[in-house]
């Protein structure tokens, strides 16, 4: 490393998804559509149209994306059969970005609801396999609070004689 | 099929086609990087000097007194504010060897895309030195890597032209 080199470069944030995806142009356009992204950095395409390297911002988080290279590993949820990552996006009006999302060529995955931790969310599946749950705050809701509607939502979808399918405080996975 | 004969590399800019393009050739020397990774010719410093219309010259003058002047090519397309092109030849090329730089500036909504295609690897044999052992998606990352470093650059010039009080000296 040379004595310019900064080991932490300024790209924002620590941990930073890279997602493969098997038309990563379209999926840019079509996280610009959904989402409001912008693209942030330099777009790297081979002569055959492979987007190498990519960056976009939603909000305040950085994800760099590449189409699929399998010379070198890199594949997409749409080879694998789906994804087992799940992204969960802060917005400030969920329904609202939802609408674009759909409008976009998203399939609404699980439908909007609001949820016992104060939350309302809808979670999005994009057309190159990702998912997307969105979510914006609309209530605030105590720890305490929280856990008897839990036990409460809990009882409810228990089948007698089922083991307890909640796990922690029962946010797992909305 | 490894998709490595030629690089793109694009990047948005907000400014008008007009000022991306005039900063773009204008103005090169200023955010041309230097040192031995984007000069041509020892000791890596110079100026870089784009001389505007069709057959005019890309040259790195690294010390004029001396002669030491190195041609990188000569334009082929000049078209502004919406493209250019021209051969791209590096000193450790023999003579029939060149590549070959397009780089268009498309108006958009908030600015302008600039892409630059590096283009007529496939020519040069694997193992030539400016491929730095480098093959397919390694080769054009490598390339793609150091035009995006170039971009940036010519956007961070662009941006703060447009824009005095970037500079901090016109502020209120």
């Amino acid at each position: 490393m040379s004595p310019q080199t900064n080991a932490l470069p300024d790209t924002p944030g620590t941990v930073v998804p890279y997602l493969i995806i098997k038309g990563a142009a379209q999926a840019i356009d079509f996280y610009k559509q959904a989402f409001g992204a912008k693209e942030t950095f330099a777009r790297i395409t081979d002569s055959i149209g492979r987007v190498g390297h990519a960056e976009i911002r939603i909000g305040g988080s950085t994800l760099m994306l590449a189409d699929e290279h399998p010379e070198i590993g890199a594949v997409s949820p749409q080879t694998l059969g789906g994804s087992p990552l799940n992204f969960f996006v802060n917005v400030p009006d969920v329904d609202t970005t939802v609408k674009h999302a759909l409008a976009a060529g998203g399939t609404l995955s699980r439908p909007l609801e609001n949820k016992f931790y104060g939350h309302r969310t809808g979670e999005v599946t994009d057309p190159f396999g990702y998912r997307w749950t969105l979510s914006t705050k609309v209530e605030d809701v105590s720890e305490d609070e929280i856990l008897r509607r839990a036990a409460e939502e809990e009882k409810k979808h228990r089948k007698p004689g089922a083991a307890s399918t909640t796990i922690g405080d029962g946010r797992g996975l909305g | 099929m490894s998709g490595s004969d030629a690089v793109t590399v694009a990047l948005d800019i907000e400014v008008e086609p007009e000022m991306a393009f005039a900063v773009f050739t204008r103005e090169l020397d200023t955010w041309w990087g230097r040192g031995p990774q984007y000069r041509f010719l020892a000791p890596y410093q110079g100026t870089l000097v784009l001389e505007p219309g069709v057959g005019g010259r890309l040259l790195h003058v690294a010390d004029e007194a001396a002669g030491r002047v190195f041609v990188v090519g000569q334009v082929e397309v000049w078209e502004p504010p919406r493209r250019l092109a021209l051969t791209w030849r590096l000193p450790n090329f023999a003579p029939d060897q060149t590549t070959r730089i397009s780089v268009s500036f498309e108006h958009t909504g908030d600015g302008t895309r600039v892409s630059v295609t590096h283009s007529g690897w496939d020519a040069l044999p694997p193992r030539h030195p400016a491929r730095h052992g480098r093959t397919g998606h390694d080769f054009v990352m490598m390339r793609g890597q150091w035009w995006a470093d170039l971009l940036a650059a010519v956007k961070r010039h662009a941006e703060r032209a447009q824009y005095p009080s970037h500079t901090g000296g016109n502020q209120q």
